[in-house]
């Protein structure tokens, strides 16, 4: 038990604040500023600070429930050898629900920080500790709940009997079989793994680049009202933001592929043709990507109304930007995943000079560029996957 | 028809296959050998993981160096060590294996309704959403048996296919293999489990050091090692000893 507590308090008690009051620093009045225009909303306008807390105290509990069943009752972690261990129950679960209130009082306490909760307002330090407080008891309950429910019916978490197929595997079957016209059937399946890869957090750094992504966003929502006079400033403001976002977003692509490394076996066993596998890359870097461009769009003209003529062009010239930078990301990638900072740099420069041309030049220089730059690509592509394939063993 | 002729691989100074020759047909071929005999690596060799040092392997005509993605599509591979997506359904990573196989454009035909057979053949079905790290072992051995098998190829490679597998399932397996034997299907199979193998197999090679000591019938490999009322594990350590 006192592993466990060592092993979770250096997290909450050094790590969490060390990142939050970084990212407070970085970023936290163009936060507040956002959620502040976002409160004056009529949709959201009846909302206190209390309410948004709660909210968001809520959506936690929700994302983390599979997690919390799995600290009370381990079935599938390292941990699961406590379960043999002579600890008696009451003090696994005590550990469990101290590490719970500290959880949920460091992140109510990140809360306040970009929330600017103040004391004045009832929302002080020891609401923060009483709402910690009764969260993790209603977490903890419905916990045990579960775990007794499960072995009253005497049932381990994977004994049960039919598994539902959830809403990330069905978007998988979806996506196969959307793409089952466009792409060939070895490509395709190669794709939707990858896919189904990143919405399942393949690890910790999928949240990052979402979180770079809504940050670029943040950035731009700031910066449009002050700019809003100025239409090569907006054009330049968005066409920025959708270039970093996509490829904050298509970085995850080296990522995953790094991940993927000892997994190559499949690969190398089957008749996957190295194209495909650069493809599906590139591929993968657009698919995760597609929407950024699509959200920027909708937000810069819910601040900025547009004609349906000109909105069509900003859509147009946003979604090329989006699949150029994002393929590009995609292409460098058995270039860079040795390398994430080095192919960081490059997918950054490249995003800025993609989305600076687009501005600059015309949305339709998109037709020379990418074309171009795939064939200069490719063949250096499929002879980096070969090198990959022929040299990384480790099964 | 697979060839294997001559074939040598080196890690530094250790030559883990020395100079090997082998030919197998449509039977079933039990590999025999201590830990770190060779088995795994020639197995890795033939499946074209990597490329042999020295010699030829051809699968069906298809030399694994020269013509790496035709030999492939011949060969469903089982790995000893089996690493497999955790957060993939089992059935999301069987689809992706048969997608990469291109079996739908080979065999015309659904890969879903031979991946279902095999699952329910394997008692699998009714597990197909669970994910791969919620797996015990002996479903993660059925699921890389299913992977493995699923598909047209003409060859089938497993590498210690028994490791975690109950009675029922061994007896499931037997079953299978038969069967593809008799489809016309090659198997080359690399187990420690001799009673398994003297029942299953048609031939026998036994690897030692890397050189291929003896191959045979169950039959000819205990007269070889001089005495054919031996047992199968007597026999095997009397010529690797």
């Amino acid at each position: 038990m006192t592993r466990l507590l060592r092993a979770n308090l250096f997290d909450v008690l050094v790590l969490a604040p060390v990142i939050l009051y970084g990212a407070f620093l970085a970023v936290g009045p163009q936060v507040q500023r956002f959620l502040v225009g976002l409160g004056r909303h009529p949709l959201l306008g009846f909302s206190s600070p209390r309410h948004v807390v709660l909210a968001l105290l809520t959506a936690k509990m929700l994302l983390s429930w599979r997690k919390l069943v799995e600290a009370f009752e381990p079935q599938s972690s390292p941990d699961t050898y406590l379960l043999s261990l002579p600890i008696r129950r009451i003090e696994r679960f005590g550990v469990v629900f101290l590490l719970r209130c500290l959880n949920n009082l460091g992140f109510l306490v990140g809360l306040s920080l970009f929330l600017n909760l103040s004391e004045s307002e009832g929302l002080g330090f020891f609401w923060l500790l009483r709402v910690a407080l009764v969260v993790s008891s209603i977490e903890g309950g419905a916990g045990l709940l579960r775990v007794a429910a499960l072995r009253v019916l005497r049932l381990r978490r994977h004994d049960l009997p039919t598994r539902r197929p959830g809403v990330i595997e069905a978007t998988g079957r979806l996506m196969s079989r959307a793409l089952r016209c466009i792409l060939p059937e070895g490509l395709r399946a190669l794709v939707v793994r990858d896919v189904l890869l990143t919405l399942r957090f393949f690890s910790f750094g999928v949240v990052i680049h979402f979180m770079g992504a809504l940050l670029c966003l943040a950035v731009m929502v700031n910066l449009l009202p002050e700019v809003r006079e100025d239409a090569r400033a907006v054009q330049i403001v968005s066409g920025l933001t959708t270039a970093f976002g996509v490829a904050g977003l298509s970085f995850l692509t080296p990522r995953l592929l790094k991940f993927q490394i000892p997994y190559l076996w499949m690969e190398r066993s089957t008749a996957v043709p190295p194209d495909f596998i650069w493809r599906a890359k590139i591929w993968h870097a657009n698919v995760i990507s597609f929407l950024f461009p699509l959200v920027v769009v909708c937000v810069r003209l819910w601040m900025l109304p547009e004609s349906p003529a000109k909105a069509s062009l900003v859509l147009i010239e946003q979604v090329l930007t989006g699949v150029l930078v994002a393929s590009f990301a995609g292409a460098l990638i058995f270039e860079t995943h040795q390398q994430p900072w080095l192919g960081a740099l490059f997918s950054g420069l490249g995003a800025t000079a993609f989305a600076l041309i687009m501005i600059f030049v015309h949305w339709a220089v998109f037709l020379v560029i990418f074309p171009y730059l795939m064939r200069q690509f490719e063949e250096r592509g499929e002879s980096r996957v070969h090198y990959l394939l022929s040299t990384h063993d480790t099964n | 028809m697979i060839q294997i002729s001559c074939v040598t691989k080196r890690y530094g100074d250790l030559v883990a296959v020395d100079g090997v020759n082998l030919e197998l047909g449509d039977e079933i071929f039990a590999l025999l050998g201590r830990n770190g005999a060779g088995k795994s690596t020639l197995i890795k060799m033939l499946v074209g993981v990597f490329p042999p040092d020295q010699g030829q392997i051809a699968v069906f005509g298809h030399d694994v160096r020269r013509a790496p993605l035709a030999a492939k599509r011949e060969v469903g591979y089982l790995p000893e060590n089996l690493v497999l997506y955790p957060r993939l359904t089992i059935q999301e990573f069987l689809l992706f294996l048969a997608g990469i196989r291109n079996m739908e454009t080979r065999s015309a035909g659904s890969s879903e309704a031979e991946i279902r057979e095999l699952l329910q053949y394997f008692g699998l079905w009714e597990r197909k959403h669970v994910f791969i790290q919620e797996c015990s072992l002996g479903m993660l051995k059925r699921v890389g048996l299913v992977g493995a098998l699923v598909g047209p190829q003409r060859l089938i490679v497993l590498d210690e296919p028994l490791n975690g597998l109950d009675v029922e399932n061994i007896r499931l397996l037997r079953q299978r293999l038969r069967r593809l034997r008799e489809q016309g299907r090659t198997i080359l199979l690399a187990s420690h489990i001799l009673s398994f193998v003297e029942e299953v197999s048609d031939r026998v090679g036994i690897i030692h050091h890397g050189r291929m000591k003896a191959i045979g019938t169950v039959k000819e490999i205990k007269a070889l090692a001089g005495d054919g009322g031996l047992s199968m594990e007597e026999s095997f350590f009397r010529l690797t000893s």
